[in-house]
């Protein structure tokens, strides 16, 4: 055989090949970073009144903020080292699966267990006591595969009132988790922590395939906001970490 | 005539935050991706691999100087840098099989026999050397620009073009042992 014989089958298998990958498309959550880069009209004006705003704003938080008042949650990042064990349920995207009727959201948790250096998947469903205890190292995050493009929206509460909104967030704008493949919450590499103060953390998941724009609502309680959604056929899925 | 936009200019309008340069990239070169890291890495879901790929070049696209590599190259150096790391985590398999039915012998329409075809994936499987291997097939990605490939590899021109010659001629061997003319 020679070189260009070889060449020709060749040229034909890369063909052939790509022919039938499936098409491929970028995800929403791609689109959304790259859209995020563009400069906006009067950028600098901008930056500078949100400059001014942000010292004014720290100038009264520091007046008048209660001492002591810290989130619930802190976001940062964690550089864990590459081949770090991973126990537990993890999500797959299932292959040639089809339209389902009506949203479903499969949900795995994975915790971060500084000491041993593990992440730990559980199911939010049916949580393992074990594992949805968390040391002052450890971290959490959410893993999500929705059957179809959903608005997601993830609280986290310590009491019915006290409550932060963990997505979206400054850091992940966009509201809508995309189909068919996993997504993670907070974005990789960063990971939710708990506040210091020992106690119970209860985290709600809504996926709905319509927005969720009512949970901004200022009538009733967020709980009472969540189980209108619910009766109208948001997904919701809720569990309890609790700090030690 | 109009000139198409080259590579690295998408890759300016994908760092100043135009979406369709992203959806164009993909559209060029999302499946020789997931060809590379299914034949030439053995990961088993090559997809998942691709999406991870573009991501990694949606966050460094402020930093990529057309001066320093070619978009190609520094794509598939990112590819095969992310394979390494997800085949590692997974149990080594072979390389993944598209389905035969959907590469069906459609009479004359067919660009390759079937049996050519499987011809050439076994004789891709056979080839010992990781490096051969992923250099092989990077030479028919990288339309035999053996600069570009060895930037794929991180290796120097000279060594990409030893081990492209060295896989060829395994290949030829192979194929001829397998019948394929």
């Amino acid at each position: 055989m020679d070189d260009d014989r070889l060449d020709a089958i060749m040229e034909d298998w890369v063909a052939q090949q790509c022919g039938a990958v499936p098409e491929l498309q970028p995800t929403l959550e791609m689109r959304g970073l790259v859209t995020a880069r563009r400069p906006r009209r009067g950028w600098w004006f901008g930056v500078g009144l949100a400059a001014a705003g942000l010292i004014a704003a720290l100038w009264l938080v520091r007046e008048w903020l209660p001492a002591g008042s810290e989130p619930n949650v802190a976001t940062r990042q964690l550089a864990l080292g590459r081949g770090i064990e991973v126990r537990g349920p993890r999500l797959r995207v299932p292959k040639g699966s089809g339209r389902e009727k009506g949203l479903s959201l499969k949900l795995v948790g994975q915790v971060y267990a500084a000491e041993s250096q593990v992440i730990i998947g559980f199911d939010p469903r049916a949580p393992d006591a074990a594992v949805v205890v968390l040391a002052p190292e450890d971290a959490y995050r959410l893993t999500l595969l929705p059957s179809g493009d959903a608005f997601v929206r993830v609280y986290q509460l310590r009491g019915e009132q006290d409550f932060e909104q963990l997505f979206p967030s400054p850091e992940n704008a966009a509201d809508t988790v995309p189909a068919g493949r996993v997504s993670y919450l907070p974005a990789r590499p960063s990971w939710f922590f708990l506040r210091e103060e020992r106690g119970e953390e209860r985290v709600i998941v809504i996926a709905s395939t319509r927005p969720l724009s009512s949970l901004d609502d200022p009538g009733g309680t967020l709980l009472e906001r969540v189980e209108e959604q619910r009766g109208a056929g948001a997904v919701v899925v809720d569990f309890v970490l609790t700090r030690r | 005539m109009k000139t198409a936009t080259s590579d690295e200019q998408l890759m300016v309008q994908l760092a100043a935050g135009q979406s369709q340069a992203l959806d164009e990239l993909y559209r060029r070169y999302s499946a020789k991706l997931c060809l590379f890291c299914s034949k030439a890495m053995y990961v088993s879901n090559p997809e998942d691999a691709v999406h991870d790929i573009f991501m990694r070049v949606i966050e460094a696209a402020s930093q990529f100087r057309q001066s320093d590599a070619s978009f190609r190259a520094w794509v598939f150096q990112i590819a095969r840098n992310r394979c390494i790391d997800l085949a590692r985590r997974q149990k080594r398999v072979k390389a993944v099989a598209l389905d035969p039915q959907d590469l069906a012998d459609d009479g004359p329409n067919a660009v390759l026999r079937m049996d050519v075809l499987e011809a050439v994936n076994g004789c891709i499987e056979e080839l010992p050397d990781d490096d051969e291997r992923q250099a092989f097939v990077l030479f028919y990605m990288h339309d035999k620009v053996y600069r570009e490939i060895g930037e794929s590899l991180g290796k120097s021109t000279t060594m990409a073009h030893k081990r492209v010659s060295a896989a060829r001629e395994r290949m030829k061997r192979c194929l001829e042992r397998k019948g394929v003319a």
